[in-house]
């Protein structure tokens, strides 16, 4: 009889246990799926859109439906990893550099997984026909009249970012900024609107996915009232500059002739000065000093 | 790898060997520190390579060394537009002038006979690397924009990473070619430091703002110098007779 209970027991057990491991393995099957998804979405959104669609046409960079057909996956592992570098060797990558010029694709040190992810979403929407629509890509809240000021406030550093950002003036000019212009480590701002649509522009806003910025904002990122406002301020650099060329992601590396004039001129005018405070420096006592150096 | 190298590695070898040759240097060699002035063999063009080429690297060199330690604080400055430009002008000012200095101190050097003979190798390595130094940091702030409020947020966590032994080139890797042999550059010249003339740094002459006068008295040999002065029309040769 208690032999019997036993087996009879450990049976039961034994069941629950396999429903239990077999039901659990099903869910975590699907939650790593979900979650795999979920991160190669979030990757794309973050780091990828701005400048691809998949499935949407092609934009500052092609569309990236059916890219794991057309490509090899080392391939496009290397190219992701260094574009650049790639297109000095590579005719394919020479071609795309050429096509889409001016813009450059920063260099993307991906983790692997997070690679893998993005790759399997490309995967999964291409074979569904679908299209990648970007889930945070919104502004918190409506423009307003004011936000205009605020953002160029926010752009020049006279209101502080909250999480302690860098400027935007610092490496960045828009037309208008200030009389002598903003910085130029990085691009010209003043068609970032009409390079990025507002969405891919709010991405970006949202997460600054080029070289320099990644490193100066991962731990200083806007939040969303600064969002808007400098997105704010980006349209409206649009809507006055209509004809603004649409510049490469890379340091602009121009001058303002004011700057280098201001700059000349106080240099002379410093150097005279030198001459001019130390003119009797061969006078007085020195004469004769002077005048038995030259015999 | 190189950038291990360049970015981590000469560093500190820089500084250790700044510190332990600058030390010993003057244990075994004090009077050794020294300008190695040439003023004695040729004045008068010294004067227009020296003076601007001191005020200008002095102006610079402390600009940096604002930035590095108070970056807060410069960024709070450079938050009203005007006060970002007059900063910038100030120190595009102080670049342009040291390139004027370096660059009439290399000319000088090279075209007096005089000057030229007591030239050494590390004088020449040194005005070398001055010159491209200088170069370097005026063509940043001509046409990177503005690194008053850039190196803040890419020089200043690196070299911070390097103060507390820390390294970190995420901030670093990005920037311009130009910058970056800037960055190099200035390890390089910590690295020829003690082995050079720029050792003169270490001995700045404080104390004269505050020593009484010297007065300097000719001892002249008063025959000899009417020997000397006979045949010219000067004042000596003149009071002489």
């Amino acid at each position: 009889m208690s032999a019997k209970l036993v087996r009879e027991t450990s049976f039961d057990v034994s069941l629950i246990t396999k429903l239990l491991i077999i039901s659990s393995a099903i869910l975590i099957f699907f939650a790593l799926g979900a979650s795999a998804q979920e991160m190669g979405a979030k990757a794309f959104e973050s780091k990828c859109f701005s400048c691809h669609n998949i499935g949407g046409g092609d934009k500052q960079g092609p569309d990236l439906k059916g890219l794991t057909d057309r490509r090899t996956l080392p391939w496009i592992e290397e190219f992701t990893k260094a574009p650049l570098a790639m297109s000095k060797k590579d005719p394919i990558a020479a071609e795309l550099f050429t096509k889409y010029a001016p813009t450059i694709m920063p260099d993307q040190p991906l983790a692997p997984d997070e690679f893998e992810a993005i790759i399997e979403l490309i995967k999964n929407l291409s074979s569904k026909n679908e299209m990648f629509t970007p889930a945070g890509a919104k502004l918190y809240r409506a423009i307003q009249p004011g936000d205009i000021d605020g953002g160029w406030r926010y752009f020049t550093g006279q209101t502080k970012f909250e999480n302690g950002g860098v400027a935007c003036n610092s490496c960045h000019t828009v037309n208008n900024v200030g009389r002598l212009g903003g910085g130029t480590l990085g691009p010209d701002l003043t068609a970032a609107n009409i390079k990025y649509r507002d969405p891919e522009l709010i991405l970006i806003l949202q997460n600054p996915n080029f070289p320099t910025m990644t490193e100066m904002f991962r731990d200083h990122k806007l939040n969303d009232e600064e969002i808007v406002q400098l997105f704010a301020y980006l349209q409206n650099s649009k809507a006055e500059n209509p004809h603004a060329p649409i510049v490469a992601t890379a340091a602009s590396g121009a001058t303002d002739p004011k700057f280098l004039a201001v700059g000349f001129a106080i240099t002379i005018l410093s150097l005279f000065g030198l001459n001019f405070i130390w003119r009797k420096r061969h006078k007085g006592v020195r004469a004769d000093i002077v005048r038995r150096s030259k015999i | 790898m190189h950038e291990y190298l360049l970015y981590i590695f000469l560093p500190y070898m820089a500084v250790t060997i700044l510190f332990v040759v600058s030390i010993y240097r003057f244990v075994k060699d004090r009077f050794s520190y020294s300008s190695l002035s040439s003023q004695f063999l040729e004045s008068d063009e010294l004067f227009y390579g020296s003076v601007p080429w001191h005020i200008g690297i002095i102006g610079a060199l402390t600009g940096h060394l604002i930035g590095f330690l108070f970056p807060a604080q410069v960024l709070w400055f450079n938050s009203v537009p005007v006060r970002l430009y007059i900063l910038e002008i100030t120190g595009l000012v102080f670049g342009l002038m040291a390139l004027v200095g370096i660059v009439s101190l290399v000319w000088r050097r090279l075209n007096t006979p005089k000057i030229w003979a007591v030239t050494s190798i590390m004088d020449l390595v040194v005005l070398f690397l001055l010159l491209a130094q200088i170069f370097l940091g005026v063509y940043t702030a001509l046409f990177y924009r503005w690194g008053s409020s850039w190196y803040a947020a890419s020089a200043v966590p690196y070299l911070r990473s390097l103060f507390t032994f820390q390294p970190d080139l995420a901030t670093i890797a990005p920037l311009p070619i130009v910058v970056k042999l800037h960055i190099v550059g200035a390890f390089l010249i910590l690295l020829v430091f003690p082995f050079s003339r720029l050792v003169h740094m270490f001995s700045i002459p404080i104390s004269y703002l505050w020593r009484p006068f010297q007065i300097v008295k000719w001892n002249w040999d008063r025959k000899t110098i009417r020997g000397q002065y006979t045949r010219g029309n000067t004042e000596i040769a003149k009071n002489a007779k």
